[in-house]
């Protein structure tokens, strides 16, 4: 059995050698990166394919879901440590902010995406 | 742990506002609270919170966190609006929790010494699957009444960062069999 272990970051004071710091992946704010990316590249990229600054989604049949990489993983802010339950939460989100987007337009039609 | 000093200096405001709650909540808990008085109660622990548990991941937190004079604002949308790796949220230390930075800690780093090698695979993941989670029960399955799967998606969605490191691409820790 083999356990992951976290890279500590490079040590910039003698208190690093005892009590590693450990750098994010992600940015550490609840700020939405979990569907928008942690990078403006990503950001850009998932909201650019659909009008209005909505993240992009495939209809398969009649429902909607998160697009897919090429290895089945969906293109989203983040999906390491996959399982249905994440992919769950966000294909939801990534709706409920498509339909946020759609209630800013109507209400604020000069608005830009 | 009343005798512990705020590890940043909160406004008055905050301060009159800590010792109010604290004295209402000797009552009353903040979620018995009516909506918005709960809400400002939350707040208020906000602050202790973020006075007596939060300790920065690094040293000292400058010049690491960065200033207004190195981190310049690219655009100055980034002001109101969200800058995708979590810089500029706070305008005086830009880069503080953004993509890249260390994990805060809720203990003092003084406390939170490197564990050995052998510390660290103790108990063994391998017992603690084999013998704290095996399922003992003759009937196999127990099913959990209070919550379910969705939780664990939950924390794992919003927590993302802590399910997401840096990983060792040439060294894997591997256990050794006990």
């Amino acid at each position: 059995m083999t356990v992951p272990r976290t890279q500590p970051d490079a040590p910039l004071d003698k208190s690093d050698e005892t009590c590693p710091g450990y750098r994010n992946m992600n940015t550490a704010w609840w700020d939405g990166s979990q569907i928008y990316g942690s990078s403006e590249e990503i950001t850009s990229a998932l909201r650019s394919k659909l009008p209005d600054g909505k993240l992009e989604l495939i209809k398969y049949g009649k429902e909607d879901f998160l697009p897919q990489e090429l290895d089945g993983m969906p293109r989203t802010g983040f999906s390491s440590n996959w399982w249905v339950g994440l992919e769950l939460l966000h294909t939801l989100f990534a709706l409920e902010h498509n339909a946020i987007c759609d209630t800013l337009k109507k209400a604020y039609p000069t608005w830009t995406g | 742990m009343d005798d512990q000093r705020m590890l940043f200096e909160p406004s008055l405001t905050e301060k009159i506002s800590v010792g109010t709650f604290h004295l209402i909540n000797k009552f009353v808990p903040w979620h018995k609270l009516p909506g918005i008085l709960g809400a400002l109660n939350l707040s208020a622990l906000r602050v202790e919170l973020r006075g007596l548990n939060l300790y920065d991941g690094y040293a000292s937190a400058t010049p690491v966190q960065g200033t207004q004079e190195d981190e310049p604002l690219p655009d100055p949308r980034y002001r109101d609006a969200r800058h995708s790796d979590g810089k500029f949220n706070s305008l005086e230390m830009p880069r503080m929790g953004c993509v890249g930075m260390r994990f805060g800690r809720n203990f003092p780093r003084k406390h939170c010494q490197r564990p050995t090698d052998e510390l660290l695979m103790t108990p063994n993941p391998r017992i603690v699957s084999e013998r704290l989670m095996a399922r003992k029960n003759p009937d196999g399955f127990i099913p959990a009444t209070t919550l379910n799967l969705l939780a664990a998606a939950w924390i794992q969605f919003q927590t993302h960062d802590w399910f997401n490191h840096e990983l060792v691409s040439y060294a894997w820790l591997t256990p050794s069999v006990y």
